[in-house]
């Protein structure tokens, strides 16, 4: 049941970011408005894309603090979300069982992003005066979801193994018990809630970078021709 | 890029003063000038229909504002940005608060969360308060970009406060200062409402001046068919204090150069003022001008004077309108800006600089925000840093950048862009080139700088005002026309 529940809610989320990327996909951009100086080259654009995607570069630039706790959590929230293919599929190669087998580290890591940047919103009066309630229950939600896994995998509460026959049994529409454990129930039931309202919240900034016009268009040379040449040729 | 010897500056972040610059607002436009561009003159009765239905069409025609408002989380990186923050205090001027001014009226009539749980997500019914913030905090923006440009995201401000100042004007409350310029350069050609006779005297009267200087017989041609290269150049040019060096500044340049040029009676703006408001009608209207007098006059090239936001839209705007040009020669970049023409002309050993004539001087440059992270010099990226650069170092023999942290791509405005260079805003404008100033400052104590070089008329204008709040002199600010107008060594007669 709950299992099922959770499932739903994933596809409604991942619905819901679709319908996003198509919204954003079908508003026009009729002028061209980069944000310079910027590379000209498809290269250029991807370095800087890549390094804006993976290494959060402006936000080092710009706020060191914020890039610290932001870049953590997002590190740890990718583990975790590579760790969680483990409900579904077990892989046997060396990488992913490390990542598998610790999760209890990667919850860690997200807890100290997340618990960095409450601390940020709340003790920086510049930050406060920006946020919504919102903005704080969401880390707060965040906070208990991630340390209501950690919890599961520091008390050793059930073991990986039951509940991805679960999963699976229940994705093959068979009969199969719910493992215990109330941990396991909040966890999924905070999961739930993340799904639904996923696609309505801030927390969809990703597709928004990729549509950003500042950050996602590269610039365009106004003459094909090296226009030192040209001038040499043409004057005097 | 010259490296600059200066640490960082050390930025001082103001503590929190709520409501510090509400008092701050442009005069609303009248009726004459309302009118004249199709625009209510007064709060319309229907001012909230309007206002949420303008909002809604430019959702859909503009991905930049969608995405803008959806994406922020508040990180907090921006706020801390904002030269008018930085100067005032006044939270509604961090760039992250000045956008959710709109936002919040966006979640309210626009996303499920703000209909269902406003309160929770910070989305806010439009009430005259909010509008009567909006007028008073959108032109507290000069459209810069320095927070897009340390947003993760890229959300840029500028968006925003184009899009709700254009809202403003819809419903019947546009900002006098821009609108009145916007009629003028639709119907006398330029923003001052100049008209071509008057010009040409103050053209005619140039060229006496450079005669009188240099012995030369210099020309500033108007309205002069199959010329070579069209000048469009800021109003400003043409009479105020520094500008009008750097305009005498081209003249040699081409006159040495042997380049046959005009400027057009017609276009004689290269400002562009829809910008700033949003009204890309206008700005259409305005950029088609330049078309019309290129077709007119059959010029084979367009060059720009020294103005920053008419870059901005000479390199996003005008280049496909410039398709309609038969005569344009293709070889060369269309448009094209001033300083890549003596930049080019310099390597290319077209003209000869004697560095020596600027001993007097010890220079540093003010980078423009305009065409800094909104517009491109060359064909490299970061030409538009360093291209001014190479030009004034070639120009000059003492040549020095201010701290690191308030040049290039993180440079600071002026405090006078985008439409705020307007009497009633001077506390504003003083307040926001503080920045700008405190580097300026301590690198005049470091190296005995004399004059902060710049090339746009906005930015000149506004320093030749602010400077003496900062203890240094009003014609400290210079063109960078200027500079290279001295150094230049004038061979022909």
């Amino acid at each position: 049941m709950i299992a099922a529940l959770v499932l739903l809610a994933l596809a409604l989320c991942l619905a819901g970011i679709v319908w996003r990327v198509i919204q954003f996909a079908c508003t026009p951009q009729l002028r061209h408005m980069p944000l310079t100086p910027a590379p000209f080259s498809r290269r250029g654009q991807l370095h800087r894309v890549v390094s804006e995607l993976f290494l959060f570069k402006t936000l080092f630039r710009s706020s060191t603090w914020t890039w610290v706790f932001a870049w953590l959590f997002h590190v740890g929230l990718l583990w975790l979300l590579l760790f969680h293919i483990n409900l579904f599929a077990q892989i046997d190669w060396a990488w992913f069982a490390f990542i598998a087998s610790e999760a209890k580290f990667a919850s860690l890591v997200t807890m100290v992003g997340l618990i960095g940047l409450l601390a940020r919103r709340i003790v920086v009066p510049r930050v406060r005066f920006v946020s919504a309630p919102s903005d704080y229950l969401w880390l707060v939600f965040l906070l208990c979801l991630v340390s209501s896994g950690f919890l599961m995998r520091w008390t050793n509460h059930n073991d990986l193994e039951s509940v991805r026959h679960y999963f699976l049994s229940v994705v093959n529409q068979l009969q199969s018990e719910f493992p215990s454990g109330w941990l396991l129930i909040v966890h999924l039931l905070l999961a739930a809630i993340l799904f639904i309202v996923f696609p309505f919240s801030k927390l969809l900034h990703a597709p928004g970078f990729f549509f950003s016009p500042s950050i996602m268009t590269r610039d365009k040379k106004r003459t094909r021709i090296k226009s030192a040449k040209a001038e040499g040729r043409n004057s005097g | 890029m010259a490296k600059s010897d200066l640490l960082p500056l050390k930025i001082k972040v103001p503590e929190l003063k709520l409501g510090s610059m509400s008092h701050s607002q442009p005069y609303q436009a009248n009726a004459d000038v309302q009118t004249a561009l199709d625009l209510p003159s007064e709060l319309i009765d229907n001012w909230k229909v309007v206002a949420l239905e303008t909002l809604g069409v430019e959702l859909k025609q503009s991905r930049a504002l969608r995405v803008y408002l959806d994406s922020c989380i508040k990180c907090g990186a921006c706020t801390d940005k904002c030269h008018y923050f930085l100067g005032t205090g006044d939270p509604n001027n961090m760039p992250v608060a000045r956008q959710d001014l709109l936002r919040k009226v966006y979640r309210r009539y626009f996303t499920v969360a703000g209909k269902l749980v406003p309160k929770l997500v910070g989305a806010e019914d439009l009430t005259e308060d909010v509008i009567d913030d909006w007028y008073r905090y959108f032109h507290q923006c000069s459209q810069c970009r320095r927070c897009a440009s340390s947003c993760p995201i890229g959300i840029d401000t500028a968006e925003i406060s184009m899009v709700g100042r254009r809202i403003l004007d819809k419903i019947g409350l546009g900002q006098k200062y821009s609108n009145q310029i916007i009629s003028k350069a639709l119907t006398k050609g330029n923003n001052l409402g100049l008209p071509g006779p008057a010009l040409a005297d103050t053209l005619e009267g140039l060229e006496e001046d450079i005669v009188e200087e240099t012995g030369i017989n210099v020309k500033l041609p108007l309205d002069q068919a199959n010329a070579d290269i069209l000048l469009v150049t800021p109003s400003a040019d043409f009479f105020a204090e520094p500008h009008v060096d750097g305009l005498i500044g081209y003249a040699k340049v081409f006159h040495e150069a042997g380049l046959s040029w005009t400027i057009s009676s017609f276009a004689s703006e290269a400002a562009n003022f829809g910008l700033f408001t949003g009204n890309k009608q206008r700005l259409e209207e305005m950029a088609e001008r330049i078309v019309q007098a290129a077709n007119e006059l059959k010029v084979r090239r367009i060059v720009f004077g020294e103005c920053g936001h008419a870059w901005r839209v000479a390199c996003n705007y005008l280049p496909p309108l410039l398709e309609k040009v038969s005569t344009l020669d293709r070889r060369y970049p269309v448009p094209q800006h001033i300083v890549e023409v003596t930049h080019q002309l310099i390597e290319a050993k077209q003209i000869t600089l004697d560095a020596s004539k600027n001993d007097h001087r010890r220079i540093t440059f003010h980078d423009s925000c305009n065409v800094a992270r909104a517009s491109q010099l060359g064909d490299v990226p970061n030409g538009q840093l360093t291209i001014p650069r190479e030009v004034l170092q070639a120009s000059c023999n003492y040549f020095f950048d201010m701290a690191p942290n308030t040049t290039g791509q993180n440079t600071f405005c002026c405090g006078g862009g985008g439409g705020l260079l307007t009497d009633e805003l001077s506390e504003l404008r003083t307040a926001g080139a503080k920045p700008r100033m405190s580097a300026f400052q301590a690198l005049h104590k470091k190296h005995g700088i004399t004059h902060m070089a710049a090339m746009c008329a906005i930015c000149k204008s506004q320093f030749a005002q602010v400077f003496p709040h900062y203890g240094f002199a009003l014609d400290q600010v210079i063109s960078v026309h200027q500079i290279v107008g001295d150094a230049l060594v004038m061979t022909k007669s």
